[in-house]
């Protein structure tokens, strides 16, 4: 009997060691992980590609199983990231295997940076996942009263309007006001970027051999100020734009929001499904817009996002890490997901799918278009392209406004015992080093008696001056700040934009950067409807002078509903830094908008 | 006693059972010992290389750029060889090498035949193509010679063309990183020059030629790097003209359009300019690996050539790819300069002339 269950023993333990060496408990093994950093606007569909591969039988390397992670990431941070060997991935997200910014060109850009450093290219050339290209987009009456559709229209039409001081007046439309340009900031955004581009061959007279050389004509210098003064504010990602123009379309003002936007034709057609965002979070329906967009495919061409494929070519990816990234990629490529890429409003990549709907005509769309394209500059103009745009970009006339209500003196958790007002401080001076000399900025706090004098809830530490010659002495006011009392949220919020309004400057963007992480604790006022209107008004009709409020809801406690509906009120975004830690990155967000 | 037996039975089983899955613990590959050949395949090939290895356990396969692994061949000191047994690229890069290590021992062995052979296409957009059949210089004949001439002009400068064209763009991508583009570019020269035998004097000494050649360069689209060739973007784009006419193998462009959607086929038309050129398909051994008569033997293999077969390449008893045609007849020469080392003069006049 002995003899019996010592052979069947035996047996067992080659069946079950046989059994281990079969793929399939193989998969439960550790998996190959493959971190993949993605542009913003891809991120869902991505994410939902990652988890069908991961799901099939196709995630097995040699036996072993790939799991694909996707983050996304701006593509411009992703790229300053990459330049600077992606340091703190704790802060930063995982070292990523694959990299996919939305434009080729970000490639360069981290490549000839690193160059400029004496660093190795990691950034080799990629497959498109999908392609792109940049349109303008335009409210169809405005784009109507240029003679779209007949008129084949280009940046340097709808550029040459922007420096009409009759503004759409010359149009025969003097309700629509001056002409107002959407753009986004190009160290984030790849629209910016590579409108930016087009902006400088319009202004060389160029379409392809763009130089160092012509960005240092004068004539194309001036151009390009000329053109910046016409931005209503920048920003980090177009969604702010096409998400705020959505809402004024909904109240029958967004003609007099935004005049062009610089975007990819995938946000037109989610703007004209009444999704501007491209995300429809749970019980949102998507509802069209009562004015839709129409995409101008500018007459002297375009540049594509063409979403590479890059697979990083750095010591933190291992030769097995690339090996299930290509097998990714090769799922990524099949038809039959570059189809879902096609419903993402996308064009394929893999040329065996049509491309369809929704790109058709009534998403404001032409498959037939564009017929031409820009060339992309040398890396170094790449870089000296974003380097002057950081000298041309329109000025900005910003009043800070910090919360230093006893709530502030609570830990941040995590951080060594820091108080949450000490990473606000150290994230502010950061900050205080992206504006340029001629930016106007001003510092106030608020607390409920935080003043001896009236009014006591808000204090100026720093008049609104030019920055170069009071950045440090502002850095020194931020790091002496300290927590006190109440927060009047309200009342702070209404001083501040009656500052700015009642001082506004037409040449800059006029804008109050708010931060708080609380709500409204003043009794005496807690009329937010009455500060909703107020703010509203100023910043709608033909002749407002808008003044933007951008909110930082900071920390847990912040009231980011109400933060959101100030922002809205302003045609400007919250940001939500409600993990104290992220408040450096919100930072640099915020003061992306100037 | 017995139950040791069963023990040591068991072990003998897991052993098996490890040897049958490639995962031998004590050394040596699962697959074929020492003997497996290591083979380096132009990019062009990849997909023929990597059905070759899925198939085949005793190849492994690397795939680069022809530039890639010629720029570090040249370099390699004498006292070294290779870190592979073979090289699978269109001719004459594996000689173009060895004529560039001069006064070094040469690294390869005499290249095979013609394993596969390919030839050299002129992907035009379609409704540009009669534009260029009535422009005076192409005047039907749509080639290099055409294309070299209009190149870089504006299409409203040629009857019928229209302004939203741009300007007329041609592609074919570097000569020094890609083997087929290095073959279109001979191409486009001998059609330039009426003769397939140019040597270095022929082209650097040639002013009409050299101006000819960087107007054909500066007109070439300077596009975002993609791991995807001049054709792919191309295909890839429309119906936006990134580039108007792209030169490439049938291999590259013949199979990828008969696979495109239909809205995106009609709107490409494969040329075949006369006299044909074709991409051939060699396998170098490395003279001096322990592997060379193995590495040789691949030249002969079947799975091979098939694979070549399914991925475009024309091989003489492989039913083709969908979209490789059988004609034009492929004439017995390659049409390239016999001296591999003419190849490395256009390669060095290319990099010379203005961009």
């Amino acid at each position: 009997m002995k003899r019996a269950i010592g052979a069947a023993l035996a047996v067992l333990a080659v069946a079950a060691t046989v059994q281990m060496l079969t793929p399939e408990v193989a998969r439960a093994a550790d998996c190959i992980t493959v971190d993949m950093e993605v542009s913003p606007e891809k991120v869902d569909l991505l994410t939902d590609l990652a988890k069908r591969f991961n799901d099939s039988d196709r995630a097995d390397l040699d036996g072993q199983c790939i799991t694909v992670r996707v983050t996304q990431k701006s593509s411009g941070e992703g790229a300053s990231l990459l330049a600077d060997d992606w340091p703190n991935p704790k802060a930063n997200g995982p070292r990523p295997v694959v990299w996919s910014p939305a434009s080729s060109a970000w490639g360069q850009v981290v490549n000839q940076r690193r160059a400029d450093a004496g660093k190795k290219a990691i950034a080799p050339a990629g497959s498109p996942l999908q392609l792109t290209p940049l349109v303008i987009a335009m409210p169809q009456p405005m784009a109507e009263a240029l003679g779209y559709p007949n008129t084949p229209l280009g940046y340097g039409d709808i550029l040459r309007l922007a420096n009409d001081p009759a503004g759409w007046g010359a149009y025969g439309h003097p309700e629509w006001g001056p002409f107002r340009l959407g753009k986004t900031n190009p160290n984030f955004s790849t629209s910016a970027l590579n409108a930016t581009i087009a902006q400088y061959y319009a202004a060389s007279g160029k379409t392809s051999g763009l130089t160092l050389e012509d960005l240092n004509r004068p004539e194309v210098d001036a151009f390009a100020r000329s053109i910046e003064s016409s931005v209503v504010h920048y920003g980090d990602t177009t969604l702010t734009f096409l998400n705020n123009l959505y809402r004024a379309d909904q109240r029958g003002t967004g003609l007099t929001y935004v005049s062009a936007v610089a975007v990819e034709e995938k946000s037109v057609i989610d703007f004209n499904k009444g999704n501007p965002d491209g995300i429809l979070d749970p019980g949102e329906k998507a509802k069209p817009p009562r004015v839709p967009l129409v995409a101008i495919y500018p007459k002297e061409g375009t540049l594509f996002s063409d979403s590479p494929f890059i697979v990083v070519d750095a010591p933190w990816v291992s030769a097995k890490e690339k090996r299930a990234a290509a097998k990714f990629q090769r799922f990524v490529e099949e038809p039959v997901n570059q189809k879902r890429v096609l419903k993402f409003g996308f064009r394929p990549g893999n040329p065996k799918v049509a491309i369809g709907a929704p790109i058709e005509a009534k998403y404001g769309v032409d498959p037939n278009q564009p017929q031409t394209t820009l060339e992309l500059p040398s890396p170094p103009v790449l870089v000296g392209l974003i380097d002057r745009w950081g000298q041309n970009r329109k000025s900005a006339r910003v009043l800070i406004v910090v919360d230093v209500s006893g709530s502030m003196g609570e830990p941040a958790s995590g951080e060594g015992g820091a108080t949450k007002l000490d990473l606000v401080k150290k994230a502010a001076v950061a900050a205080l080093g992206e504006f340029k000399p001629d930016d106007d900025v001003g510092l106030w706090i608020f607390s409920t008696e935080v003043s001896r004098q009236e009014p006591t809830d808000y204090l100026e530490l720093m008049p609104i001056a030019p920055i170069g010659s009071q950045r440090e002495a502002m850095a020194a006011k931020i790091n002496d700040l300290v927590p006190t009392q109440g927060t009047p949220l309200y009342t702070v919020t209404k001083a501040a934009d009656d500052q700015l309004v009642q001082t506004f400057d037409a040449q800059r963007i006029n804008a109050v950067l708010l931060l708080t992480d609380g709500k409204n604790e003043d009794e005496r006022n807690n009329d937010l409807d009455g500060l909703l209107r107020s703010l509203r008004s100023r910043n709608e009709g033909q002749v407002a002078n808008p003044v933007r409020v951008f909110p930082i809801a900071y920390g847990q406690d912040a009231d980011l509903p109400t933060l959101k509906r100030i922002a809205e009120a302003t045609n400007a975004t919250v940001y939500d830094a409600a993990d104290p830690k992220s408040i450096n990155k919100v930072f640099l967000a915020v003061v992306s908008n100037f | 006693m017995r139950r040791l037996g069963a023990a040591i039975a068991a072990v003998v089983m897991v052993l098996v059972a490890l040897a049958i899955r490639g995962d031998w613990p004590f050394g040596g590959s699962g697959g074929g010992g020492g003997g497996t050949v290591r083979l380096v395949c132009t990019t062009e090939l990849e997909a023929a290389c990597t059905q070759l290895a899925e198939h085949d356990g005793d190849v492994s396969v690397t795939v680069e750029p022809a530039g890639t692994t010629a720029q570090s061949l040249v370099g390699l000191p004498d006292n070294q060889r290779p870190d592979f047994d073979g090289w699978l690229a269109p001719a004459p890069w594996p000689q173009m090498v060895d004529v560039q290590r001069r006064g070094k021992r040469p690294l390869f062995a005499k290249p095979s035949d013609a394993i596969a052979r390919s030839p050299l296409v002129l992907a035009v957009r379609t409704d540009r193509k009669p534009v260029l059949d009535a422009t005076p210089p192409c005047s039907n004949t749509t080639d290099w010679k055409c294309i070299g001439a209009v190149a870089g002009r504006p299409w409203t400068d040629l009857p019928g063309g229209q302004a939203a064209w741009g300007t007329v763009k041609p592609g074919y991508g570097d000569p020094t990183a890609n083997a087929t583009a290095l073959l279109v570019l001979s191409q486009a020269t001998s059609e330039f020059l009426d003769t397939s035998d140019y040597s270095r004097a022929d082209l650097q000494d040639n002013d009409q030629y050299l101006d000819w050649l960087a107007g054909l360069e500066r007109s070439v689209p300077k596009l975002a790097p993609s791991a995807a060739g001049p054709f792919a973007a191309m295909l890839q784009q429309l119906p936006t003209a990134t580039y108007d006419a792209v030169g490439t193998s049938e291999a590259d462009a013949g199979p990828a359009l008969a696979a495109a959607a239909p809205d995106r086929r009609k709107q490409l038309t494969l040329l075949y300019p006369e006299p044909v050129v074709t991409a051939d398909v060699v396998l170098a051994a490395v003279a001096e690996s322990p592997n060379r008569d193995a590495a040789d033997g691949l030249a002969g293999d079947a799975q091979l050539a098939a694979a070549l077969a399914r991925a475009g390449w024309r091989v003489p008893g492989q039913p083709p790819a969908r979209g490789v045609r059988d004609t034009p007849a492929l004439p017995r020469a390659n049409g390239i300069p016999a001296d591999p080392g003419a190849l490395v003069a256009l390669q060095d006049t290319w990099h010379g002339v203005p961009k």
